[in-house]
């Protein structure tokens, strides 16, 4: 495969993002952060919850501002929404309203470039294992289903910077590796930077080439650790492990496992 | 007829195990479900018997018309229904769905039948006997169609108007802070007003009495409609939103393909109120504005005293109000397809 000509840059520098609670008080999501990517490659950040791995994603999407820092991506600030930036949440917020196909088919319309490319929403239908569901309403769905939609209604619009909110963390763990492995290989077909949130140690260490470690809030980085395994990569590979094991040991010097244990339940299967 | 039926149910079950095994194809009538349709028929036929049996005693001298011809009509349509439904399972379902209701239906009119014509009980003129209700209908057909036509010219130019300024503000008042600022404390004031109270006010500032009850009936659409809308988009989902967004829609395109399509049962359910809310306001508009339609129709009759049209009207008004709420409820599950399965009505 040719490598893209294009080389995806984000930078965000010492970000600060604080909301009042419910209570009133001040809490300080993001403090000081800072983080930088760049080229088609998958960076995933774990961290414990409630350390603004969701608030920083919201500032790439330009769904929100930080109150202090910048957040540069291509050379531009992230202070709107851009098709370029694509996002997936949890449970892939589908549209109850529409099928499969036209939650696919929204981002095209939404930019008025159904006509001229329509051929896409069967493409990626049928990319992302959906065919014979097009015309299925997301309660009809299966879970993985409903996931897979999802990715496919952000794929659809090759963005040049995908940003995942644990999209696979509601599913089962077979289906959670199917899917797993479709998103590395739309990763090397469309050449893309993905930043990818997850309480799964051995998500993180599968689908990235770095794991970024954060520390509880306020949060800020803490570690990284470099995932130079080839793919296919063996999950129960000697070398695979042992990456775990590295993440897992810069997570538990932060005191998080302590208090968030899912990343050491997951890790240990 | 009680024997037969429960010496039916086993048989019936065991058909109906048998056919299920069958290949597809239209399934004769089972005998309890045919017992079941057998019912109201039955009742009809009594209702007439007795009518004509039984003498006629009050008031003196007076001779029913119309119904007994009404009774068998109603058994001739029914008849009619009961031999599709013998050869339409779908329909036979829903067909013999109402037969108990029917049936009580009949025994009721019977029942009157016998309290007034038959033997006085009740009495005149309150009490008018289901012969002269219908008379008062058969004899006066231009009229009430008239009346008809009038009342609906105006129901329903006020329900467009209310439905589609309702619609309107609901949006901008669920989707601008600027309108919600300026414009939802003039909605939660005007609403929830009433429409008589209104009457003297509209009646003054219209030009016309007609102008003024399209009004009321806009007015009566609109603010329900408004509220359920407003609040709805209001609270639609933010990370539907959201996702629209970084999915590259602009803000109007949201607003018309995230907020609105969200805001749909809520949209119905405003639809809902404010039709039961306009019915009321048609009434108080024909009952002191406009010197025509149904409403006006029913107060000329009270005044003097002639109960049987009063009752009819009122009949004709519960099947308009009825028809109309019911086509509502088909538009409803027509539109909102997508939800089926996810909520229980
Ligand atoms: N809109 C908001 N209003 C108030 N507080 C908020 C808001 N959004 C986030 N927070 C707070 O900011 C902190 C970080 O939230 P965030 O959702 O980014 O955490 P997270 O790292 O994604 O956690 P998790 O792993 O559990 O998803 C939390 O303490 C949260 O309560
Ligand atoms: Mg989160």
């Amino acid at each position: 495969m040719v490598a893209d000509p294009v080389v995806h840059v984000l930078r965000a520098e010492n970000i600060v993002r604080s909301f009042v609670n419910g209570a009133g008080v001040e809490v300080r999501a993001l403090d000081g952060f800072s983080f930088s990517a760049e080229g088609p490659q998958t960076v995933a950040i774990v961290g414990p919850s409630g350390c603004g791995k969701s608030t920083f994603l919201r500032l790439v999407a330009g769904l929100d501002e930080p109150q202090a820092g910048t957040v540069v991506y291509d050379g531009t600030a992230t202070a709107t929404p851009s098709p370029d930036r694509g996002l997936v949440f949890q449970d892939a917020a589908l549209f109850p309203w529409l099928t499969v196909y036209d939650n696919i088919a929204f981002g095209l319309r939404a930019r008025g470039a159904f006509n001229r490319e329509r051929g896409l929403v069967d493409e990626y239908i049928a990319l992302m294992g959906l065919a014979g569901f097009e015309r299925s309403y997301p309660h009809q769905l299966s879970g993985g289903m409903a996931s897979r939609t999802g990715l496919a209604r952000m794929f659809i619009g090759n963005p040049g910077l995908i940003l995942l909110d644990e999209p696979l963390s509601a599913l089962d763990a077979f289906t959670r590796m199917g899917i797993q492995d479709e998103i590395v290989r739309m990763q090397q077909r469309e050449r893309s930077l993905i930043v990818l949130v997850t309480h799964d140690i051995e998500e993180a260490v599968y689908l990235a080439d770095r794991v970024v470690i954060m520390s509880a809030r306020p949060g800020h980085v803490i570690g990284e650790v470099g995932i130079d395994l080839s793919r296919p990569r063996d999950r129960i590979a000697e070398a695979f492990v042992a990456k775990r094991r590295e993440v897992m040991a810069v997570l538990g010097s932060t005191g998080a496992l302590g208090r968030h244990d899912e990343p050491i339940l997951s890790g240990q299967g | 007829m009680e024997e037969k039926l429960t010496d039916g149910e086993p048989r019936g079950a065991a058909t109906a195990v048998r056919s299920s095994r069958r290949a597809p194809g239209p399934r004769l009538p089972q005998v309890r479900e045919v017992l079941l349709m057998l019912l109201p028929p039955v009742a009809m036929v009594a209702a007439l018997s007795l009518h004509e049996a039984l003498p006629n005693i009050y008031p003196d001298d007076y001779v029913p018309v119309t119904y007994a011809p009404f009774l068998v009509i109603c058994l001739a349509a029914y008849g009619a229904c009961f031999v599709v439904a013998c050869f339409v399972p779908r329909f036979r379902k829903r067909f013999g769905h109402y037969s108990g209701l029917l049936t009580v239906a009949f025994l009721v009119l019977e029942v009157l039948d016998i309290a007034t014509l038959k033997t006085g009980y009740l009495r005149l003129p309150f009490m008018p006997s289901p012969d002269k209700v219908f008379y008062s209908v058969t004899s006066n057909v231009p009229e009430l169609l008239n009346d008809f036509y009038s009342s609906m010219l105006l129901l329903f130019t006020g329900i467009v108007i209310g439905a589609v300024t309702g619609m309107v503000s609901g949006v901008l008042i669920g989707w601008s802070r600027i309108c919600n600022y300026w414009f939802a404390p003039f909605m939660k004031i005007i609403g929830p007003v009433p429409s008589a109270a209104w009457l003297p006010v509209v009646m003054v500032v219209f030009p016309t009495s007609h102008a003024a009850s399209v009004f009321l009936i806009a007015l009566a659409v609109w603010f329900p409609l408004t509220l359920m809308v407003s609040s709805s988009i209001r609270s639609t989902d933010k990370r539907l939103i959201e996702s629209a967004r970084v999915l590259g829609a602009s803000e109007p395109y949201v607003m018309f393909h995230v907020a609105i399509p969200a805001a749909l049962p809520s949209v119905f359910t405003g639809m809902f109120m404010g039709l039961s809310s306009s019915f009321g306001a048609l009434i108080v508009a024909e009952m002191l504005g406009v010197k025509a339609g149904l409403g006006w129709y029913i107060t000329w009759a009270s005044s003097w005293a002639e109960f049987a049209k009063v009752y009819s009207t009122v009949a004709i008004f519960i099947v308009i109000f009825f028809t109309l709420i019911e086509l509502l409820f088909k538009v409803r599950d027509h539109v909102m397809k997508w939800q089926e399965g996810t909520v229980r009505w």
